[in-house]
């Protein structure tokens, strides 16, 4: 998609900042950075890459055929020196560092519309909103769309019909007008409530067994949910649970079914992950005003940046009140350990790290139980439609 | 309320009572408020409640005194007991005389904590104090539901609950120059709405400035359009005005007792940066007015600015007075912030430096009055004096 100056029609999100801080976490994350073509070509003609292969390093991995930059022993990136700084940056410049390396934390998604932009917040530098309105990379970002598209973007392209269901389409036009409504439905305070309204309401509005005559937009309100009767959170509390003891258990996966029948009965676990005691596990709301403005941000850089429509949208609705409710379960813990009362960054950014990088935004390895989640969503509405159509017999 | 003993001394029941609605609140009984060695003052009445209670007499055996006199105003004061706790506190950081009496027959003080009332024509307004850290982060919900313990209080204890009067029928702008109520809140709306759109130390002097232009020009009252023109000028005498302000400011509170020191320090974070700070480790680079910060921070300024507005606490002496105080007292807080944010590691500040810096402004700065009014009365006869410039605005 592009203007007639041939440069991508680019949209930032406008309420967030950014300026690299120079942390390095992004550079330890167990990510796997494909190594684009020109990437290959630059790091392979470079004295780095020959000082890393001195060191026994090396500069490029192959995992199942599929080239990655390669990670030394405690899985740092092989190019990040004692400051925190990128050799490839610091020889060849920025231009020749991997496509990835160049965009985070930007995550873009191409539409009928243009590439809409939003933000990793297992970047501290954005859970804080620190440094400059992110307008200021719009250059940057034009460029590298322009030049770079295919291996640029992370999620398939939103075309001009998307899934607002496994089985049900809506046009791009209807999604845009869905946009708002679901940015007015959502609160903060109470995230993996009001997303949890809002996907079954979206659900019930486009069920086949919906017995209402005419199908309009303008009449469906995300904020009045439908009520399951408490449904939709004791699935989200399996869910949940069940994920937890998938991050917790990872290497055991023998373990998993007990840690989450644990966690779900309200037993008091030890997470593995952290060496942190657990609390019992609840669905929480957000507890303090500071933290709710950082969920706010995170949920319209999403929303805004379109990665709800990474899957079909209520699927993804439900996955993100599952990350809400990790989230907001694993602050709890951090807090807990730091005797923190009030608010803790350190908390916050710790719990955004483990649901971004782990639940809904770097990885796909989840999607299956989402899209199980709007199943039993739709097979409950199903229930319910049925029986109001039976009538009170 | 017979089985208060008392009467309340003027009913106030029918006040309306009016609460910033977007500030959250619960105790976490962190015991900050009991800790810190503040002056709690007790009214006569509560004064014979607590010499009746069986817990005064335990902490007279023990050798504290549960009342005081304060030595700088002669009233009645709590009492303390290790170092700077309340004498009443316990190691759960609970109130033993809340036990004992109720929540209805502690100090006043105490029950209104961390409420701060003013009383005006139209009822009673609500702020709370930015130094209770559960205010700062806004824990619990709305302080919508301290209605009703609000206005318990004020139907018992009526005009005795701590508060501010702004029941003048004219509110001063400066010396010479007033506004009818009404003007005042319109003047109000109109700078609570550009809020949180600009940087407040240099929004809040330049509406200043232009607000008494316009008075002493006898110009048609137009606050919108005073609020409209401060955001677009380029002021750099205002702003000059800001700098000395708030050097001064933070010299005074860096060395409180030290003359001398006072005029080192302000001379060299004005014309010589970098300046040491005596109270934390950090040292003041060069000040720069209207900072700005991680949008974490920014959002807890801009709460703090919208409740002390909407608190009527620009109203503590003229209306002119009250924006060069919390002008300065937001450049104050900044340049703490940002002394901080050097010795730091990560885009945000932790808690406590936030705490630290909020409750340096609410305690020893905005609230002292008495210590700072010369130097803000100083400024703002500059700024009376300062002659009607051609308008002169940045580019757009």
């Amino acid at each position: 998609m592009t203007n007639q100056n041939s440069l991508p029609i680019v949209h930032l999100p406008p309420f967030q900042n950014y300026s690299c801080t120079s942390c390095g976490r992004c550079c330890r994350q167990p990510w796997g950075i494909r190594v684009d073509s020109h990437a290959k070509q630059e790091i392979v003609d470079s004295q780095t890459a020959k000082s890393v292969t001195r060191e026994g390093y090396l500069p490029i991995e192959t995992l199942n055929g599929v080239e990655l930059v390669g990670r030394k022993p405690d899985g740092a990136c092989v190019f990040l020196d004692g400051q925190n700084m990128c050799l490839v940056h610091g020889e060849k410049g920025s231009q020749s560092k991997p496509l990835d390396c160049q965009t985070y934390p930007y995550l873009m998604t191409e539409t009928p519309d243009g590439f809409f932009i939003s933000v990793s917040f297992s970047c501290p530098a954005v859970v804080a909103g620190f440094g400059k309105p992110v307008e200021q990379d719009r250059e940057e970002l034009e460029r590298i769309l322009s030049d770079h598209r295919e291996e640029a973007l992370q999620d398939e392209p939103v075309g001009e019909s998307l899934e607002v269901l496994q089985d049900m389409t809506v046009d791009w036009g209807s999604y845009l007008k869905l946009e708002p409504l679901i940015m007015q439905a959502f609160r903060p305070d109470l995230p993996v409530h009001s997303m949890l309204g809002m996907a079954v309401s979206l659900a019930a509005f486009f069920h086949p067994a919906n017995p209402a005559e005419e199908l309009s937009l303008s009449r469906l309100n995300l904020a009045a949910p439908l009520d399951l009767g408490g449904f939709d959170l004791e699935l989200c509390t399996l869910f949940s649970t069940i994920i937890i003891s998938i991050l917790e258990r990872e290497g055991q996966p023998e373990e998993r079914q007990s840690f989450s029948d644990r966690l779900a009965q309200g037993e008091l676990l030890e997470s593995y992950l952290y060496g942190v005691p657990l609390p019992e596990f609840a669905i929480l709301s957000t507890p303090d005003q500071m933290t709710s403005q950082v969920i706010a941000r995170h949920f319209l850089a999403h929303l805004f940046g379109k990665k709800l429509l990474a899957g079909p949208l209520v699927s993804r609705l439900l996955g993100f009140a599952c990350g809400y409710t990790i989230l907001l379960f694993y602050l709890q813990a951090f807090r807990q350990q730091d005797s923190e009362k009030h608010f803790s960054f350190a908390a916050l950014d710790r719990a955004f790290d483990l649901v971004e990088a782990s639940v809904i935004t770097h990885t796909h390895s989840l999607d299956g139980f989402f899209l199980e989640f709007e199943n039993l969503i739709m097979e409950a509405l199903g229930r319910v439609f049925e029986e109001s159509t039976r009538g009170p017999n | 309320m017979a089985w208060m003993g008392f009467l309340p001394d003027t009913p106030t029941a029918s006040d309306p009572l009016h609460l910033p609605e977007w500030l959250n609140f619960e105790c976490t009984a962190c015991g900050k408020c009991c800790t810190s060695g503040w002056t709690v003052r007790v009214t006569p009445v509560i004064a014979s409640v607590i010499e009746k209670s069986e817990i005064a007499s335990k902490k007279k055996e023990k050798g504290y005194l549960p009342l005081e006199i304060s030595q700088s105003t002669g009233h009645q004061i709590l009492g303390f007991g290790e170092g700077k706790k309340c004498v009443f506190i316990d190691p759960d950081n609970r109130c033993d005389l809340h036990a004992e009496v109720g929540a209805f027959r502690k100090p006043l003080v105490c029950q209104v904590y961390p409420f701060d009332l003013s009383k005006t024509p139209a009822g009673y307004y609500a702020t709370a104090s930015f130094a209770c850290p559960a205010i700062l982060a806004g824990v619990g919900p709305s302080v919508a539901e301290q209605r009703p313990h609000l206005e318990m209080l004020l139907a018992t204890y009526g005009s005795s609950v701590p508060h501010r009067d702004r029941f003048a029928d004219r509110i001063l702008l400066t010396e010479g120059l007033s506004l009818s109520w009404q003007q005042y809140l319109e003047f109000e709306q109109a700078l609570l709405n550009g809020i949180a759109a600009e940087r407040p130390g240099p929004y809040l002097i330049k509406t200043a400035a232009l607000l008494i232009e316009a008075s002493l020009a006898g110009d048609p009252w137009n606050p919108d359009e005073v609020v409209a023109q401060a955001r677009r000028l380029s002021a750099p005498d205002v702003l000059d005005l800001l700098a000395d302000l708030t050097a001064s400011a933070l010299a005074v509170l860096e060395h409180p007792e030290d003359l001398q020191a006072q005029q080192e320090f302000g001379t060299r974070l004005r014309y010589a940066p970098p300046a040491e700070s005596g109270r934390f480790p950090i040292s003041f680079s060069a000040l720069e007015l209207g900072r700005t910060f991680d949008q974490i921070t920014e959002e807890v300024l801009v709460r703090y600015l919208a409740s002390f507005i909407f608190g009527k606490r620009l109203l503590r002496g003229s209306l002119l007075n009250g924006l060069l105080f919390l002008a300065a007292s937001i450049e104050v807080l900044s340049a703490y912030l940002a002394g901080l944010a050097q010795a730091r590691t990560g885009p945000a500040p932790s808690f406590r430096d936030l705490e630290l810096c909020f409750e340096l402004v609410e305690t020893e700065f905005v609230t002292h009055t008495e210590v700072f009014r010369p130097l803000i009365d100083e400024h703002e006869k500059k700024l009376r004096q300062r002659p009607r410039p051609l308008p002169e605005f940045e580019p757009t």
